[in-house]
């Protein structure tokens, strides 16, 4: 059955997306790549220290990975179309998470300017990801600015709670035609099937595989369960009951 | 000359170049992009020259996510 997510005219083939941050050791990163079979990831753009050169994260990234720079420090729409222009002059390719935040204490993003960077970002032909605080009516303003997918957070960047928003999620998945990229708060494979029981069609995790005391393993945990949870949903969950319903015939009892 | 590099006031070599000042300090070319003066510039473009207490901003790629 062909099940294919396809974003900004790429095919992505796991829908397992990873963070490349928090990890103790870069090298472990194209080992995660790897084991879970992962096809896109996220980087962030910084500025260097000229005095002192560090590791290169793209040493660590295979050449084959979509890479999602995002636009982490920016506090308005216009720093992050600043980040944006300048991570897409690396040459990677046109894919930009939006991420606009101003709050240290909890992270949220800012909907509001997120839409208009969004805007402003699609116009100029950047494949926009938008990560939201999940509402409906931010979520169809960013339909029309021109994203290509819509990434709620399941709960705040880092707290591994999971999904916190799911009936938001929920409304989402049913109303909006765009993908829908949980990002943020996933912090076991249990949350991220849920996730993807829902019907979203792709999951962000970062934390709770960089900081995972074996992250190899925790990410192909996480490919797994991502495909176990896209598979149910694809087949078709069934409908709870507040009462039994026997599986075994009621007919034919030895008396 | 004195330059503003990542916001911190540097001298430099007169005519420098951004390509040659990441050359002096050993810096990839292709693993970094520069804002002079507000315009993007990336490695093909590094033969830009850089003038007296220009600003430039030399970014590169770390792990986020």
């Amino acid at each position: 059955m062909s099940d294919e997510l396809i974003i900004g005219g790429k095919k992505i083939s796991n829908r397992l997306f990873i963070g490349t941050g928090k990890f103790g050791d870069d090298a472990l990163i194209p080992k995660c790549i790897k084991e879970a079979s992962v096809s896109l990831v996220t980087v962030a753009l910084r500025r260097m220290d000229v005095n002192s050169i560090g590791d290169n994260i793209m040493k660590h990234i295979p050449k084959d990975c979509i890479l999602m720079p995002n636009t982490h420090g920016a506090r308005n729409a216009e720093e992050a179309v600043r980040i944006a222009r300048l991570s897409r002059a690396m040459g990677c390719g046109d894919f930009i998470k939006i991420e606009i935040i101003s709050d240290s204490k909890y992270l949220l993003p800012d909907n509001e300017e997120t839409i208009k960077a969004t805007e402003i970002l699609a116009k100029e032909g950047f494949v926009v990801m938008p990560y939201i605080n999940p509402d409906l009516y931010v979520a169809k303003k960013l339909v029309l600015a021109g994203a290509a997918s819509i990434m709620p957070l399941g709960a705040p960047i880092g707290t591994n709670k999971g999904l916190k928003t799911r009936e938001m999620v929920r409304i989402l998945c049913n109303e909006i035609n765009l993908p829908i990229v949980v990002d943020a708060g996933i912090g076991t494979p249990s949350q991220a099937c849920e996730c993807m029981e829902l019907g979203v069609s792709a999951v962000l995790v970062n934390t709770a595989i960089a900081t995972a005391k074996d992250p190899v393993q925790m990410a192909k945990a996480f490919s797994l369960a991502v495909l176990a949870g896209r598979c149910a949903y694809l087949s078709g969950i069934p409908s709870t009951s507040n009462f039994a319903v026997g599986t075994t015939p009621l007919t034919g009892f030895l008396r | 000359m004195n330059i503003f590099l990542n916001g911190e006031s540097v001298t430099i070599s007169e005519n420098s170049t951004i390509k040659s000042l990441l050359e002096e300090k050993n810096i990839q070319i292709n693993t970094v992009v520069a804002e002079l003066d507000g315009k993007i510039y990336n490695f093909e473009d590094f033969d830009t020259p850089l003038t007296e207490d220009c600003k430039l901003e030399i970014l590169s790629f770390v792990g986020g996510g």
